[in-house]
């Protein structure tokens, strides 16, 4: 019934989702309305300029995946141009370099901040979709670093923290070695002010 | 037909705290009272909310018109900066202003530099010809308030029972930071300082762990100290064996009592159960998140004992007989009292009825865990599972609150100290974990406490030389400790898992419902009558 540390690693790291891309439809066909709702547009203010502020966390979200154009008729994100990533160090990079509408000074969101978007109740994509349209049911990249692996060769490929957006599940990651999925990024601003 | 509307809603106004569901009737009128009709339907007092006044529609009665108000009366969480409209509807068009008194109460306080303001000051009126009327509160932030703030409204109109609408103003709180305050490389994790490269804007250049840790040192590009956040005191300030101690890098804990009242942080005595000790803590309140944590108990031994005949029941035991939150206890999943629904596994007790409460002097206990007879005088169902267990807490009154919950993923990912997760080559067998060793750990036995073995001991009866039965007892004790941790987050798409998080690793993943595992739990500062558990309950507000 337990043991199930060498199982969370192979779980984790090979359970990549067949998902690729979230509906377009924005009505949250992805969730259970039996299931508790972690947050809801309530608690959110979608500043209609590509982001959406958490009043949660003070934090300010992209409201599109990096890649993704920002449609500001329809205050939607394309669903196709997500950016894949293969690299932390690209990724990490990457967000600091966003920008949408004029608004810059991104970055990537620690493990803490991007779970706060997941909504357990939801999946394929696990996130609400009316805040965040055509989010990739695909892992997005953190800032944590994972710690750890010095030791052994076994594990000294573990890099960094992700979020698999088809389910939740959160792990470490190395290098991006499934062509099953894709390695993307939502940039986040701002918090503790 | 106006009793009838009026049993309706007494039946509701009392679940509504509990609930909190759907919307609520409140009648109001003008002219006479309602008196003279309510006789029409003075038989029907079985609740039932079905039917339609059958007057409704007549628009007939000119004069002494009874008007009917619907609204959506389930408690709201304002979250601080935001505003919330409330809109009020009547069911016909009123031939005069109909009014509503408003009063109002909680804890939250008026004001533009306050808590809230509200546009539409008592009473609050439908125009004629209006059907519609709305209110709005404005809520502000504000830097020196944790807890949430509690608001009521409550409509009363000339007629009918006045309706509440509770409001919850979300307190100054935020997301814990990681405690990661080295870089890393890609290959290597530990470098204290900021890396120039394509890697420079990582975890450790941002956060609390910055802005209000006096140890630390600021990247070039990032987030900066900054002293005005006083209401976090900087943690590198005291050192963990002084008093005013409260935690590593951004994370801020408080130490609190069984009764419910803060004590200074080298305070090392865990709590006894039941026993009134401002030396001891049983909680750990997070300052940052506004979230209290119930601390593990020290490992409590269950003891199967000895049976005179072979057909006789089992009978298990906790060592200690008051220590129901030991630390090596394991629960299958379940759900509590408040909050999540859903399917779930529990374990049956020795002694405890399922439907019944337990009785003094009793014991409470099987292979996994165990509850307390003492203090025991009321009906409560006891198993095994994470939900009766909760429900125990609650019934307890830890720390003196009753609104503990399973945490959700989320929720205890906040305390992770993700500098402090256990390498993968490293933890088989080990009892490290990546919480805050100083606050999260029963101090009572071994440090780690909280990442236990399994403890129990298997007792028979021995014939000694002079031919008296003696119970001898072999322990049978694990060395695999057990990292994982339940969550309230069950897996959508699949009933039978829930997700577990594995306090070691720091790693989220789903565990069957039937398996056994450890379990934290949680208070927030949102009251009880907030939590709305999916009920089917049937809501006819027209």
């Amino acid at each position: 019934m337990k043991n199930s540390k060498s199982l969370f690693i192979s779980s984790t790291l090979f359970a990549a989702s067949t998902f690729t891309f979230a509906a377009s439809d924005p009505v949250n066909l992805n969730c259970d309305a039996l299931l508790d709702q972690e947050y809801s547009t309530f608690e959110f203010i979608d500043n209609h300029n590509g982001t959406v502020t958490d009043l949660r966390t003070s934090l300010i979200w992209a409201k599109c995946t990096l890649g993704q154009t920002y449609v500001s008729g329809t205050n939607s994100c394309s669903s196709s141009g997500a950016e894949n990533y293969i690299d932390w160090g690209d990724a990490l990079s990457a967000a600091a370099a966003y920008e949408v509408n004029n608004i810059s000074g991104w970055r990537l969101p620690n493990i803490k901040e991007l779970g706060s978007l997941v909504d357990r109740s939801c999946s394929a994509p696990t996130i609400n979709l009316t805040l965040f349209p055509n989010t990739l049911s695909s892992i997005y990249y953190s800032s944590t670093p994972f710690k750890g692996s010095s030791i052994d060769a076994n594990y000294d490929h573990l890099v960094l923290r992700v979020i698999d957006f088809s389910d939740g599940t959160e792990m470490p990651l190395t290098t991006p070695e499934s062509s099953n999925t894709s390695y993307v990024i939502r940039a986040v601003k701002g918090g503790y002010n | 037909m106006h009793l009838k509307k009026l049993s309706f809603l007494a039946v509701f106004l009392l679940s509504l705290g509990l609930t909190g569901c759907g919307s609520d009737n409140l009648d109001a009128s003008n002219g006479k009272n309602s008196s003279d009709s309510t006789g029409d339907d003075s038989g029907d007092s079985s609740g039932s909310d079905t039917a339609d006044d059958s007057d409704d529609s007549s628009g007939g009665d000119t004069g002494d018109s009874t008007y009917t108000a619907t609204g959506d009366f389930s408690p709201k969480i304002i979250q601080r900066g935001q505003a919330f409209t409330f809109t009020y509807t009547l069911d016909q068009v009123p031939d005069v202003a109909v009014d509503y008194t408003i009063t109002m109460s909680g804890t939250a306080v008026q004001g533009s530099s306050e808590d809230y303001t509200i546009n539409n000051a008592s009473p609050l009126t439908f125009p004629v010809g209006s059907t519609t009327t709305s209110l709005t509160i404005t809520t502000y932030q504000k830097n020196d308030v944790y807890d949430a703030r509690t608001l009521s409204l409550t409509f009363t109109g000339n007629t009918g029972e006045p309706a509440t609408l509770n409001l919850l103003i979300s307190g100054n709180v935020y997301l814990n930071d990681t405690g990661i305050t080295n870089y890393s490389d890609g290959s290597s994790f530990d470098i204290p300082n900021q890396v120039n490269d394509k890697y420079k804007q990582q975890d450790a250049a941002y956060g609390l762990d910055i802005i209000i840790n006096s140890a630390a040192t600021e990247p070039d590009t990032g987030d900066s100290k900054d002293d005005s956040k006083q209401l976090y005191k900087n943690a590198f300030d005291v050192n963990e064996n002084d008093s005013e101690y409260k935690g590593k890098a951004g994370f801020r804990f408080v130490k609190i009592a069984n009764n419910g009242i803060p004590v200074v942080a080298d305070t090392t005595n865990y709590d006894t159960p039941f026993v009134q000790d401002s030396n001891n803590y049983e909680c750990v309140r997070d300052e940052v998140t506004g979230l209290t944590w119930q601390v593990k108990g020290p490992r409590n031994i269950i003891i199967h004992e000895a049976k005179a005949a072979p057909s006789d029941p089992d009978v298990y035991r906790m060592g200690d007989e008051k220590n129901y939150k030991a630390s090596n206890f394991q629960y299958p999943w379940q759900p509590s009292a408040l909050g999540t629904t859903g399917p779930g596994w529990y374990s049956s007790l020795n002694d405890a009825t399922l439907d019944e409460g337990a009785e003094p002097g009793k014991h409470y206990a099987n292979q996994a865990c165990g509850y307390p007879s003492e203090g025991r005088n009321e009906g409560l169902p006891l198993y095994c599972s994470t939900g009766s267990y909760t429900d125990e807490v609650n019934r307890l009154g830890a720390c003196g609150k009753t609104n503990w919950v399973v945490p959700s993923v989320e929720q205890l990912r906040s305390i992770l100290d993700y500098n402090n997760v256990v390498d993968y080559s490293a933890v088989t067998g080990t009892r490290e974990h990546a919480l805050d060793n100083d606050f999260f750990d029963c101090k009572g036995s071994s440090k780690n406490c909280i990442v236990e073995n399994n403890y129990s001991m298997e007792c028979a009866f021995e014939t000694d030389n002079g031919g008296n039965e003696t119970s001898i007892c072999t322990s049978l004790n694990t060395t695999d400790p057990d990292p994982v941790y339940w969550t309230s987050n069950q897996v959508k798409g699949s009933e039978q898992l829930a997700w577990c998080v594995n306090l070691q690793t720091g790693n989220v993943n789903t565990c069957h419902k039937r398996e056994y595992h450890r379990v934290l739990v949680v208070s927030s500062n949102v009251p009880i009558e907030f939590f709305t558990p999916v009920t089917t309950s049937d809501d006819s507000a027209e």
